[in-house]
């Protein structure tokens, strides 16, 4: 019992870290292409955490299983969810950072053809 | 585990306070998108918080069910985005 109150306690603030993270990161990157790593990736893998943390603290077992397919579920889709945002944010014409060495998108015309 | 858990949803608080402001931030429609998928995560992080504080098994399926609708928004936002740029 012990056990698993420390390890729920490790993983939610392990979770909970990384979405602070995820905002901070959000602040300090210089375009929204390189924003978009530190939104989707710490706030995909942090949210999966504290779900995990949830389903081993929660009594009932239909709860846990709620969560865990929770925490399945975001670790499937919010990748998704971050190449679409990357997808739209190239084709309204999002402005690059200086950093940006090469962009592969710019000739093609990446617009989803009817 | 009270004072675990309530520093954990302190953090996912300020996370999503962080998130309200980088949406009304000045900036390319891109961040808006961004900040609104990450406050949605930032709301399935805290509600996982309070499960892990109340032992009560209610808030799995807001859990659950804003995961979901969390992705589907994201999705229609950035067809949305698109919509407008991509006619010929």
């Amino acid at each position: 019992m012990i056990v698993r109150d420390v390890l729920a306690g490790g993983l939610l603030l392990a979770g909970a870290a990384l979405a602070v993270t995820a905002v901070v990161g959000y602040l300090r990157l210089p375009d929204a292409y390189a924003r978009m790593h530190a939104a989707t990736k710490p706030a995909t893998l942090g949210v999966a955490l504290c779900l995990l943390a949830a389903a081993l603290r929660v009594e009932d077992r239909s709860s846990a299983s709620k969560l865990v397919v929770a925490a399945v579920f975001q670790l499937i889709a919010t990748p998704v969810a971050g190449h679409l945002l990357g997808r739209a944010a190239h084709a309204t014409g999002t402005p690059q950072s200086r950093y940006t060495v090469l962009d592969e998108l710019a000739d093609r015309d990446d617009r989803d053809d009817p | 585990m009270i004072v675990v858990g309530t520093i954990a949803l302190a953090m996912t608080f300020a996370a999503a306070v962080g998130c309200l402001v980088l949406l009304v931030r000045r900036g390319p429609l891109a961040d808006r998108a961004i900040a609104l998928d990450t406050l949605t995560t930032t709301i399935v992080a805290a509600s996982a918080a309070s499960i892990v504080i109340t032992r009560d098994g209610e808030w799995a399926d807001v859990a659950l069910v804003l995961g979901l609708l969390g992705f589907l928004g994201t999705v229609t936002v950035t067809r949305f985005m698109e919509r407008d740029r991509g006619r010929r």
